[in-house]
């Protein structure tokens, strides 16, 4: 009887943890303009939604670059309006093995962002929290690397 | 033996693969008319009696520092993404420097100058494939300002605009106007360039749209465009052409008379068949080398207009 009792709560433990990666790995955030950055990067605030009210900066990093390549940006008072970098949410899909990788933990992604030192914010909404910074991501040194690993189109390709 | 065979191929495959490249497309920015009429760089310039007012580049170019600062900006920007600029003051220096060495220019044995004809001398303007126009204006409400930008790229071949950036940025107390323009710029480009990329993408994809007209001369021989051969009047035949050279057989006839016909949206490969890039003249003299031939047997003349626009006068040169 033990034995049945502890073989399910191990099976739904695993499977709640389980069910935390993925939502870890879906990156659930919000970006926003935070006003216009120096020559070559995009100044954003970034808003992570997680179960978590601490969560490490590479989390907030990797979602500022994501929502940089495939949502694109905007703020109404700062009259902002960015269009995804990548040109086109469908190549995250398209080069979907590649980007599994840059966004995993351990990739490169994060690299590209540094964070503005005391813009973290941490408001808790329902059972969530809504952790949110305002960081600097090297949009230039990003396209460049991803135009010369294949994965977008720069202005001289094919000419 | 086999290392000579090996480097006679790679020697005899090297220009094939060199010049299977297309010609990357020239971008230049220029101040609007409205931005130059806004801040006095307009000049005269008189028309059979009628005055016309142009833009006047040079003189704007070389006495508005937030021009050229702005045009420099945008020609970074530009360089980093790969596309460097063609410079508008060097291009005026460079027109004006070819003006006087022509001027100068005489034969050694008669003493006789370059001939130019006045269309000559029209044409001999700053040109490239895409011409940016840029603007702006500083807005002032009590101690703030903001600044309203336009940046507009218009392809060259048509006419279109295939790129845009407009907006107003943020009042501020405090910045001073170039520091607004600057961050005008930083803020607008990518979506510029995201816009420049769609359209280089449809170039690539498409072909290069061009115009293409045909004419007969008035010379009294009565040749007309409804002149029959095998069967097939000549308007058929050229249509059928150009059907058959343009990429996805992508054009329209708009308009065509027994002595005119008038082609639109004619989307020409970018390459030439021996790998060099193709032009609108390049294109409409292979239709007039291909009414040359028999049986048609017929002479014409070739005259473009602009980078875009070719038209091919049927009778005689």
């Amino acid at each position: 009887m033990i034995k049945r009792i502890f073989l399910t709560l191990l099976i739904l433990f695993t499977a709640s943890a389980i069910a935390f990666a993925k939502d870890e790995d879906k990156l659930n955030y919000e970006i926003e303009g935070a006003g216009t950055g120096t020559q070559g990067t995009y100044l954003v605030k970034v808003t992570v939604i997680s179960k978590k009210s601490k969560i490490n900066d590479d989390l907030i990093a990797r979602c500022a670059v994501h929502g940089v390549l495939f949502r694109g940006f905007n703020n109404k008072e700062l009259r902002q309006n960015q269009r995804p970098l990548a040109g086109s949410p469908m190549v995250e899909a398209q080069h979907a093995d590649f980007f599994k990788d840059f966004f995993a933990e351990n990739g490169t992604a994060k690299n590209y962002v540094a964070s503005v030192n005391g813009s973290r914010q941490v408001i808790k909404a329902g059972k969530q929290y809504k952790i949110s910074s305002i960081v600097t991501v090297n949009k230039e040194q990003l396209h460049k690397d991803l135009e010369s690993a294949g994965i977008i189109k720069g202005l001289n390709s094919g000419f | 033996m086999k290392k000579i065979a090996l480097l006679s191929v790679i020697l005899l495959l090297l220009p094939i693969m060199m010049s299977g490249q297309a010609k990357k497309p020239t971008i230049m920015v220029i101040p609007a008319d409205a931005w130059c009429n806004a801040n006095g760089y307009m000049m005269n310039y008189e028309n059979q009696g009628n005055t016309t007012r142009i833009p006047d580049y040079e003189r704007a170019v070389q006495e508005d520092m937030d021009l050229l600062n702005t045009i420099t900006k945008i020609g970074e920007l530009m360089a980093e993404r790969g596309l460097p600029l063609k410079d508008l003051a060097a291009s005026i220096r460079s027109i004006n420097q070819a003006t006087a060495e022509n001027e100068m220019t005489t034969s050694r044995t008669s003493g006789a100058a370059i001939a130019e004809t006045p269309l000559d001398r029209l044409l001999t303007r700053a040109k490239a494939d895409i011409l940016v126009e840029l603007s702006w204006r500083v807005n002032t409400v009590g101690p703030k300002n903001s600044v309203t930008y336009t940046l507009r790229g218009l392809d060259a071949y048509t006419n279109k605009q295939v790129a845009a950036a407009q907006g107003t940025g943020p009042a501020s107390f405090s910045a001073e106007i170039p520091v607004l323009i600057e961050e005008a710029v930083l803020e607008n480009m990518d979506n510029f360039i995201g816009q420049l990329q769609a359209h280089f993408d449809d170039l690539l994809t498409n072909g290069r749209e061009v115009g293409l007209e045909i004419r007969m001369f008035d010379n009294g021989s009565g040749a007309s465009l409804e002149d029959e051969f095998d069967g097939m009047e000549l308007s058929e035949i050229i249509d059928e052409w150009v059907a058959q050279n343009t990429v996805n057989h992508r054009y329209s006839l708009s308009d065509a008379t027994e002595d005119m016909m008038v082609f639109e949206q004619v989307r020409i490969p970018l390459y030439r068949e021996n790998g060099m890039p193709m032009d609108t003249r390049h294109f409409a003299s292979n239709l007039r080398k291909y009414l040359r031939k028999t049986p048609y047997n017929m002479t014409s003349k070739l005259v473009t207009k602009g980078l875009g626009k070719a038209i091919l006068i049927i009778g005689e040169k």
